[in-house]
């Protein structure tokens, strides 16, 4: 497409945008007059020019939103899932979260990670070894691991 | 929540080959998150012509992501 073609197509669109809606059909008609190519680019665009939220949101605003609707959903900070008493949270990252917690039946501290969503999808890559699955509704999310004092305390 | 657009790199080359001005009015205001006051200045145009860029801009990339939907079926 040429940039004087764009053009042409541009400023009908503008001028149509500027019509009341039910006499947009028959002015770009009479504006295009045999041109049916131009016709049909400047109504397939007038066709998607109503205003709602598509781009509207900057995609740093829309990634910051959803990170923080995934945090308050999924933050055990204390919280009690079954019989784990979380202390605190001591790392995050791109796989989830991770909370130091204490286990109240056997009387010792173990991490609890939750993942992100978009991480379930490596779950059977993830090294299963050593851990266990928490019972709670969330439990495909959650994975519970022995607290060992090699990890960095918080 | 409604799901954010995903512009892939043929709709994205497409705007920028077409009308560059256009493509950095959407660069910078929805990769950016500047508003039309802050583009016109970055772009050195007037508001008025940013937000008419805007509002054509979109409706070409809504076009062109409802073309590859139709063409994935």
């Amino acid at each position: 497409m040429t940039s004087e073609r764009l053009r042409q197509i541009e400023q009908l669109y503008h001028r149509a945008l500027e019509q009341e809606a039910d006499s947009r059909t028959a002015f770009v008609a009479e504006a295009c007059g045999d041109d049916e190519e131009l016709r049909q680019e400047v109504e397939s665009l007038l066709a998607e020019s109503r205003d709602d939220a598509f781009l509207e949101t900057p995609i740093v605003q829309a990634a910051a939103k959803a990170r923080a609707h995934n945090e308050a959903q999924w933050n055990l900070a204390g919280k009690m899932p079954t019989h784990y008493r979380v202390i605190n949270q001591i790392g995050a990252g791109g796989m989830g979260v991770v909370y130091l917690a204490h286990d109240e039946t056997l009387g010792r501290e173990v991490t609890i990670k939750v993942l992100n969503p978009v991480s379930l999808a490596d779950r059977k890559r993830y090294p299963t070894a050593r851990l266990r699955t928490c019972k709670s509704p969330c439990a495909t999310r959650i994975r519970i691991t022995t607290w060992t004092t090699t990890c960095c305390r918080p | 929540m409604r799901a954010s657009p995903t512009l892939n790199q043929a709709e994205w080359c497409n705007l920028e080959v077409v009308d560059d001005r256009k493509s950095r009015v959407v660069e910078l205001r929805f990769f950016g998150g500047l508003s039309a006051e802050e583009t016109s200045e970055v772009l050195n145009v007037s508001a008025v012509t940013v937000m008419r860029d805007w509002k054509f801009a979109k409706s070409w990339l809504r076009r062109e992501l409802a073309g590859e939907k139709s063409r994935d079926v």
